[in-house]
Formats: structure tokens, sequence, C-alpha cells
């Protein structure tokens, strides 16, 4: 396939912990044989970038894939993740992306805005499942992408990708719809504890789900916690998934039961204590797509156009060149043709 | 209409911020109506609940409140429903002062054949269509206009057209009532995306139809319907992200108090804080009177975070 040329081959020799890409048994080597894993990689690679670009090409169709294959993919994206750091570091041109909620529609619409996946690189803050009524090809899709093109897409944690939150919010019932158990859901839950928690773009741009916490005051304290685990009720890994900015300065207890909210001095301070220009994050839905908040010192990206098919907002992705500059664009939600609108469940509305 | 549906939808999980929302409507609903009930202090109060449904407010209200006659006006088909309901149940039909009788229907013609009327000593349930009722005073069993009255319309006259709006609404100013208040739940379009999003989608949806969401699209065009168009006084608007303490400026907690909202937002996370407050935006709580200049509504304890207008 053509896609199998330069630019994924340069991905995966460039990351020596890329290399065992099937198989758990590897997974144990890793540490102990590297001699073997090269060898590994010569033989195994080619045979995983042809499974990966199927997948991908069935779910670029919004086909699920069968469930012993989100199995594997589950195990290779372990293989991956487990090495990414509590603060990816991610370098420039970049497009960020926020909030997609099984709109997988969307998703392929934000492609075509953005640019199309390796040409591009992007970054995508969390919140995949849940809402939508996609949320099983929505998190495939990009996890599949990730496996095979990991230094071209980073994918943080947002709140959804929890194994409590999915329950309330969609995506274990989808997963039971869909897959008639919830085999699909453990394999995706499971995976998600180990998806790293914020990035930072060129040292500079400090990116994740939520927002900050009263517990983390520099960056090297985020790179302390031990992420691997259900997102917790409260303390710092909490609230990086689930703080917002607010109007009112210093720290407030947020309508949301969980996180907090911070005002423009703790983002100020914040940003001056290590050394950033930016915070960029999702987490809340906005009109436009995207808002500034804190005299520019906080973005709100928001990448889920009408919004669980109710909101009518528009959406957005921002674009971080080489030189630091930033560009926002907008789109609408996507036309579906052949898809009545009629099947889909009407959201609620109080009646 | 299927019972099966109602079933399932009663059962299934909801998400938080409709559970949320079914929260804040219910108990602002019930605090005018209990503030209302206080105002009259012991003397007799009546509530005259349109398009009642399957709602159960009557019941819990009239186990509270001895001095309250409960009227109940809804379609015969969804009438006989209730009344089998309660007839059916003891302690329903106990709240209500009716016989406990168990009645079983096994065909369409016998339940065509149930009364759709229930009368008792303190409880009227009415099957009629609104629009065909003439005159309030004659349907309404031992209606005393000395009493004072609240009418709640809780989403039911969105579905009139704007004239049988006017037309229901000042029927009941020709009964010449001392204390006529009308306490109206709906939503509104506010002329923004979300409204123009859910018009559609509830007309795709679910084939439905909402003449006063358009009509009364914002709580100012409904200040100046209720009180120019209806003649109604001491007018008091709100909408439920006010009530639920989402929308600036107030962030007091709105209706509810700070302890009680911290301990409901442990509950059940709410994951969009932006989302619920737009959903809430688009419902209003509305009040207004008819009275004699003798009797007004007056809350115990007014604070000045409780309605946007007034």
């Amino acid at each position: 396939m053509d896609l199998d040329t330069d630019v994924p081959m340069e991905d995966v020799s460039d990351d020596q912990q890329l290399l065992p890409l099937i198989g758990k048994e590897s997974v144990a080597n890793t540490t102990t044989n590297a001699g073997a894993l090269v060898n590994d990689k010569k033989d195994l690679h080619p045979s995983s970038i042809n499974q990966l670009d199927e997948w991908i090409e069935k779910l670029s169709r919004c086909e699920p894939l069968l469930e012993t294959d989100v199995k594997r993919l589950c195990e290779m994206a372990i293989d991956v993740l487990q090495f990414e750091e509590n603060v990816q570091p991610v370098q420039v041109p970049v497009t960020i992306c926020g909030d997609v909620h099984g709109q997988f529609h969307d998703l392929m619409e934000l492609f075509k805005i953005g640019g199309p996946c390796p040409d591009t690189n992007y970054l995508f803050m969390g919140d995949y499942v849940d809402r939508g009524y996609y949320s099983v090809e929505t998190v495939s899709y990009l996890v599949c992408m990730k496996v095979r093109f990991p230094k071209r897409i980073t994918i943080l944690r947002g709140n959804h990708e929890s194994r409590q939150i999915t329950q309330v919010y969609g995506f274990y019932d989808e997963c039971l719809r869909k897959y008639g158990s919830a085999t699909v859901w453990k394999l995706f839950t499971d995976l998600f504890d180990y998806f790293p928690i914020t990035a930072l773009v060129d040292s500079k741009i400090f990116c994740l789900h939520g927002g900050l916490s009263p517990m983390i005051e520099t960056i090297d304290q985020v790179r302390d916690l031990n992420r691997i685990q259900e997102v917790p009720h409260e303390g710092p890994m909490c609230d990086l998934l689930w703080s917002d900015p607010d109007d009112r300065g210093g720290w407030g207890i947020s309508p949301r039961g969980a996180g907090f909210t911070f005002g423009q001095d703790i983002s100020e301070q914040f940003n001056h204590t290590n050394d950033l220009s930016l915070i960029a994050r999702a987490h809340q839905l906005v009109m436009e797509g995207y808002s500034w908040s804190h005299q520019e010192s906080v973005v709100t990206i928001f990448s889920a156009p009408n919004y669980c098919y109710r909101c009518g907002n528009q959406a957005a992705i921002m674009e971080v060149d080489e030189q630091h500059n930033r560009q926002f664009l907008q789109y609408d939600p996507s036309i579906r043709p052949g898809e009545p609108s009629v099947t889909r469940k009407t959201p609620d509305y109080f009646l | 209409m299927s019972s099966q549906r109602i079933l399932r939808e009663a059962f299934q999980n909801k998400l938080p911020l409709i559970n949320r929302g079914t929260y804040l409507r219910t108990m602002s609903l019930d605090w005018v109506m209990e503030e209302f009930t206080k105002n009259a202090a012991d003397e007799r109060v009546q509530i005259i609940s349109l398009g009642s449904g399957m709602d159960t407010r009557s019941f819990t209200m009239l186990k509270k409140y001895k001095n309250m006659t409960y009227h109940e006006i809804d379609f015969p088909e969804s009438t006989r429903i209730k009344k089998l309901a309660i007839t059916n149940n003891q302690q329903l039909s106990q709240i209500v002062n009716t016989k406990h009788v168990t009645v079983e229907i096994n065909s369409a013609q016998g339940f065509q054949r149930v009364n759709c009327d229930l009368h008792t000593s303190n409880y009227h349930l009415y099957g009629r269509d609104l629009r065909q009722v003439e005159e309030y005073s004659t349907l309404l069993k031992d209606f005393d206009h000395k009493v004072p009255t609240l009418v709640l319309s809780e989403c039911c006259l969105c579905y009139l057209p704007m004239e049988d709006n006017e037309r229901l609404i000042t029927k009941f100013r020709e009964m010449s009532p001392d204390l006529l208040g009308f306490l109206i739940y709906e939503p509104m379009a506010l002329g923004d995306n979300f409204g123009k999003t859910m018009k559609s989608n509830l007309q795709k949806g679910k084939g439905i139809k909402l003449p006063t969401f358009e009509s009364l699209p914002d709580l100012d065009v409904r200040l100046s319907f209720l009180r120019d168009t209806c003649g109604f006084e001491n007018i008091r608007l709100t909408d439920l992200s006010y009530v639920g303490g989402y929308s600036k400026p107030t962030n007091k907690g709105g209706w509810i108090e700070f302890k009680e909202l911290y301990r409901i937002s442990r509950l059940e996370w709410i994951d969009e804080v932006e989302e619920i407050t737009l959903l809430l935006k688009h419902y209003c709580l509305c009040y207004g009177e008819y009275t004699n200049g003798v009797m007004k509504f007056e809350e115990s304890d007014p604070k000045e975070y409780r309605w946007i207008k007034s």
C-alpha cells in the first residue's frame, strides 16, 4: 500500500520502544533482550502495518473491528502508550484538537479540515468516547492511528476515558449493544489507564484535558504522578482531567462535582513558573469551537460540532506552526449522505 | 399510546443532566406551589393542573396539605389510565379519598367504557380536550372563586397555538377570582443555534411542534405577553439555569442551598456544565396572577436572586 512507504517506517525506526508491536511476550523482552527485538521488528513489523492499515480502512467506513482484533489492537497500543510520559513531549508543527465524543463522522471531517494524518501531526486532548453514537469506531480509529503513526499523533486521556464515567455516559452501553458483551469495554478502559495525561508542545504549550490542580505547581510534579490507574475521584490526576478556568480568581469548587475552577491569577502563575506561553485544554463546550480565557493564557478547544446532536455549536482545531503561530480552523457538523436522520435517536429534552 | 414504550422510558437510565433538569423542574414548581399554599395560611387552596398526564404531584401535595383541592385535566385516554392507576392502588385511592377497587381491563373496548372522570372530596380528574372547554366555571366541580387558586401548566400550553393560549388563559379571568395564579413551565427558543437545533430535532425526530417556543422566544417577550396580552399582575419570570445556579451573575447556588447543591453534585457528576446551562436556559418558569386587589401571592422569604424579572 502507498501508506507503507517512508514516513511510517521512519516513525517506527525512530523509536525503539515501539518495536514489540505484536504479542504480549515481547513486552517482557523490552528491557532484557534488545537485540532480539530488532530482529523481531524486521520479521513482525510489515505484517503489523498491513494489519493496522486493514483495520484503519475498515474503521474509516465506520465499521467496528471484530472483538479479537480489538484485543490485538489494545495489546499493541499498550506497548506504545506505556512508554509515553505523563507529560508527553510533542514537536511543532502540530494540530491540537479537543473533545470528539463518539461523533465519528465529525472526526472524519476534522481530518479533512486539518489534513490527513500522518501528513499533519495531531494532538488530541481526550474525550473520544461517550455521548455520541459511534464511540467504539471513534476510539478504535484513533488508537489504530496511534499505533500506526506513533510519532505523528498523540492521544491524551480525558475524564471520559474512565471506567466509571463510561458506564453512565454511553460507551459501556454502546459496547454491549455492538459486541453483545462488555469485553471490548473492558479492553479499552484497561487501555485508557496507559494514555498520557498531559503533553508539552515545544516546552511552551502545556496541553491537557481539564485544567490545573491546587496540588500541582510545576510540570515536574505531573511527571512524578503514577498515572497508570483509573481516574481517581480527587487529587492531582483527577483535577488535571476535570478542572475548568473561571472568571473568578483563585481556586473554586467545581459545579461538575470533580476537579476545581481556577482563576487568571492561577493560570498566570503556573505559566510563569513553568516558562509556558499557553495552556491548551478541552473539556468544555464552547459555541465557536474555541475560546480564550485569562487574557489568552488559556485556550479551550472543542472539536465536536453540534455536540450531542443538540447544542448547535461549531467545532474547532488549533494549528501551531514551526514559528509557534496559531491558527484556528472552525467547522460545522459533517453532512452524512445516505444516513437517514430519522433513525437517529432524538436527544432528550424536557417535555 | 404504547404502554411498553412508557415503561421502557421510565426504567431506562437517563443522563445526569436530564436527571438534574428534572430535579430542578420538580423542585422549583413544588416550591412555588408550596409557597402559594403557605400564603393562603389555613384557608383552602385550589390547584388546577392543565395537561396533567401521569404527573404524581397531586398525590404528594394532597398527602401533605389537607386544605387543598386538586383538579387535573387531560385527554380522556390519559385520564382513564390515571383513574385506573389510582383506584387500583390502595395508597393512592386513600390519598384522594376514593374506594380502592381492583379493575382489570382486558380489551380496548373495556378501556373505552371506563368513565374518564373521577370526582372525590379533594380530587377531580377531568377527561377533556382543553381547547374545547367553553367555560371553566361550569367544568370545575366545587370551584370557589373566593379560594386562592393556582393553575399549573407544566409543558402543556406550549403545545397550543398562540390564539388558544391567550383564549384559554383569559377564560380564567372571567371567573372573577379573588386570587388566581398561573404557573407556567415550558421551553423557549431564545433565537440561538441550540433553539434552532431543538426545534428541528423535535419536529423531525418526534413530530412535535411547539407554537409558543418561537412565538414567546425569551423572558422579555413572555413578560409583555403575560402583562399586556393576558393582563396578569405580580409577574415573576426566571429560567431553569438560574434556578440551578448555573447562570451568572448569581452563582450562589440558585434556588438550592449551597450544601444541598454540593451534595447532589457529588451524587451524579455533570460531565459538561456548559451543556446543562445551555439546556436549562431554554426552559422558563413564569408566574402571573389575576386578583381582586385584596389578595396577592407573596413569598415567605423573598430573595432578589430567585427571579430574573419581577
